[in-house]
């Protein structure tokens, strides 16, 4: 308890991404409760602290000696496998994308915390303009045609997008993994452009890119995801910006 | 039109320009920061829809929540940090015994339950505001003195401590 500090005061500087005039999701109801469902800090740690707790009880005392021998064979073999296999991954993902170097800008001028990205953020959202709180995923009229030509069967769902937000915020991360792919979405840096448009930045091999896409005709920058990983960075990113939560 | 019947005018003109200025300094700039059509609660009832008007005045900022024919203001001062509610009957302003917000349900409450709003405008202001304090806090709550001011904050289950 701090004495006099004032956690709340006059609400009345404008924050990033500017006021919203209506808050249309039908999650949004007043409660001071803590809502049931949601991911939270303290159960996070409830769970890894138990887990820990009991394995390392009944570890210490017996196997150790087969382990350590065990686990030196299967360890070398496994971290070369990966490590090539990883390498090949991003460098041919890189050259695919081909995203214009134009659009590269540093990372620590990529606005990652605005009011809205925090605990709660699906009504936080302040822009109300076009397909918010209104769509759902996956009905992209773009992706059932281009999806045999990408080799995948679906893109992530919304629940799979929210949730990972929902995580990244109760860890204080400043990205999410896009689902399938290498790219981190700095998914406090999406922002609608327009009824159906979106700016975001996100983060490839060490370079972070400012990108836009347009939701309702499946163009990233302006044109057509060239393969499966840019389809799910378009999806992910028109999911935070628009999608129900 | 004589010489002095000019300087009359130009002065009673000069004179009421001043006045003006005085007056408006007096109330201080009226401005509507937005208009939010939300849910509010009252009394712990089910939500309704209900309009939230923010208005910067002077060094206050108001907020008037329309629900139904009803309109509840609550004003907000900074330094130090007081909030009022206005009475309808005394016709006068009444410190707030207490103020909560829940990020992760965007609510704000005021003297407990009597009146909860939604309303993510004014925690994404607060939350940018003050980064370092807010950070990884879901429910914040200020009590306020007899005298009006802060004398207890509290974040999380801190805040169980200070209802004991």
């Amino acid at each position: 308890m701090s004495g006099g500090g004032a956690s709340l005061n006059r609400g009345n500087s404008r924050p990033n991404g500017g006021w919203s005039n209506r808050v249309s999701s039908p999650s949004a109801r007043p409660s001071i409760q803590r809502p049931s469902g949601s991911n939270n800090i303290s159960r996070d740690l409830n769970r890894s602290g138990n887990r820990d707790f009991n394995r390392s009880g009944n570890f210490d005392g017996n196997r150790s000696i087969n382990r350590d021998v065990n686990r030196d064979v299967n360890r070398n073999i496994n971290r070369d496998v990966n490590r090539n296999i990883n390498r090949d991954v991003n460098r041919n993902i890189n050259r695919n994308v081909n995203w214009n170097t134009n659009r590269r800008v540093n990372i620590g001028n990529v606005n990652v915390n605005p009011g809205w990205a925090r605990p709660g953020w699906g009504v936080a959202r302040p822009w109300n303009a076009g397909w918010y709180g209104g769509w759902s995923s996956p009905s992209w009229g773009w992706w059932g045609a281009r999806a045999a030509t990408w080799g995948v069967a679906s893109l992530a769902t919304a629940a799979v997008i929210n949730n990972a937000v929902d995580n990244a915020v109760s860890s204080n991360a400043t990205y999410i993994v896009v689902p399938n792919t290498d790219y981190q979405l700095l998914y406090g840096s999406v922002q609608p452009s327009g009824s159906q448009g979106v700016s975001f930045a996100v983060t490839a091999d060490g370079s972070t890119y400012q990108l836009s896409a347009d939701c309702n005709q499946g163009l990233l920058d302006g044109r057509e995801p060239s393969n499966a990983a840019e389809a799910e960075l378009l999806n992910a990113a028109c999911q935070v910006a628009f999608g129900s939560v | 039109m004589s010489l002095r019947h000019h300087l009359l005018h130009g002065g009673l003109a000069i004179a009421a320009a001043t006045s003006l200025v005085v007056l408006n300094a007096g109330e201080g700039k009226s401005e509507v920061m937005y208009t939010l059509t939300t849910q509010c609660s009252l009394n712990s009832e089910p939500a309704k829809a209900c309009i939230v008007e923010a208005v910067n005045e002077g060094q206050s900022t108001l907020y008037r929540h329309k629900i139904g024919g009803d309109v509840m203001t609550v004003r907000v001062r900074d330094q130090p940090v007081r909030m009022d509610l206005w009475s309808k009957e005394s016709k006068a302003w009444t410190s707030l015994k207490r103020a909560e917000a829940r990020f992760s349900t965007n609510t704000v409450c005021f003297n407990g339950t009597d009146l909860c709003v939604v309303n993510p405008n004014y925690l994404n202001s607060v939350l940018q505001n003050q980064t370092p304090a807010m950070k990884g806090r879901d429910h914040v709550m200020v009590h306020f003195g007899s005298d009006g001011r802060v004398d207890a904050s509290c974040y999380d289950e801190g805040c169980d401590v200070v209802r004991k």
